[in-house]
């Protein structure tokens, strides 16, 4: 992912989700309006395929929209593509609600559940039930597993729980500001 | 500097000079920018509506000055995090083969970036 500070909500949006090249269409697709995905790749230098790719990713996302026309030259059907920066919203409040589930889900798990960990990075850690059942012994690599301390996890956790929460307050607040009326 | 992160640049100072905003002028002297430069990424902005210039006479002479729309929009709390991008999304539930409960991608990057807050 590429850190974007200061750049449209929609370039951000898009560079949540890819690499650089995520981040030039959403630049090619702001400066041309309704723009093919050959215009893109020409405006961008990026191969049509990786164009396309990322303009698959976007549309899943409801973050673009194509209006299909047919060329009057080739006589076959393309798509012309506008960026819904309307939608960008709708799409972080959704991805932050999915982290947000999933982050709850753990949480919940880290603290009912003691742990225990052979110490092998490429091995997992088990619970309690889950040792006692394999006898303190890793299934995996053989070692002694011994207690594990999962106090930091819990509190990145939480930590990253309040963040996000913070941040959709924050969105709400500033969608409950009342307008401003009209100067006469 | 490419013109994208000159215009994140110019997007940046514009916000950071508030409410009044900023003469084009004085941004462009800041940035050591010559005015068909500058104006060509205001423009950019203004197209983008992340800013408006509005038309004011300085010292005699007319000119723009700059003011942001919008605030960027926050994304701190969930940027880079591995659920977004992840393609195993669509069967990751508590009781599947994928869940959150035994996610390496998600313990990775809250510690991580619990760390780099903490050391912050």
């Amino acid at each position: 992912m590429v850190k974007l500070e200061y750049e449209d909500s929609f370039v951000k949006a898009a560079g949540m989700l890819g690499g650089e090249e995520y981040v030039r269409v959403a630049r090619a697709l702001l400066n041309n309006v309704d723009a093919t995905d050959e215009e893109i790749a020409s405006a961008t230098g990026l191969k049509i395929n990786i164009v396309r790719r990322v303009l698959y990713a976007l549309f899943e996302r409801s973050l673009i929209i194509g209006i299909r026309f047919k060329d009057p030259k080739k006589g076959w059907y393309v798509y012309r593509w506008k960026a819904q920066s309307d939608a960008v919203d709708t799409f972080l409040m959704r991805e932050r609600r999915t982290v947000l589930q999933k982050l709850t889900e753990r949480l919940e798990y880290e603290r009912s559940n003691s742990f225990y960990y052979c110490g092998t990075p490429t091995c997992k850690k088990r619970t309690f039930e889950e040792s006692m059942m394999d006898l303190f012994k890793c299934p995996e690599c053989g070692n002694t597993l011994t207690p594990y301390d999962n106090s930091e996890l819990i509190k990145a956790i939480e930590w990253k729980i309040n963040q996000i929460n913070e941040e959709m307050e924050q969105k709400k607040r500033e969608t409950e500001k009342p307008i401003a009326p009209k100067e006469k | 500097m490419e013109e994208e992160d000159l215009i994140s640049l110019v997007y940046k100072l514009v916000l950071e000079n508030g409410e009044p905003g900023i003469l084009q002028s004085e941004l462009w002297k800041k940035l050591d920018l010559t005015s068909r430069d500058g104006s060509r990424i205001a423009t950019r902005l203004e197209k983008r509506r992340l800013i408006k210039r509005e038309r004011v006479l300085e010292e005699g002479r007319w000119t723009y000055r700059l003011k942001s729309l919008v605030i960027p929009v926050a994304t701190k709390s969930i940027e880079e995090a591995p659920c977004i991008t992840c393609t195993d999304l669509y069967r990751c539930s508590i009781d599947g083969i994928i869940s959150p409960l035994t996610c390496d991608k998600i313990e990775r990057w809250v510690i991580e970036e619990y760390r780099a807050a903490s050391v912050a």
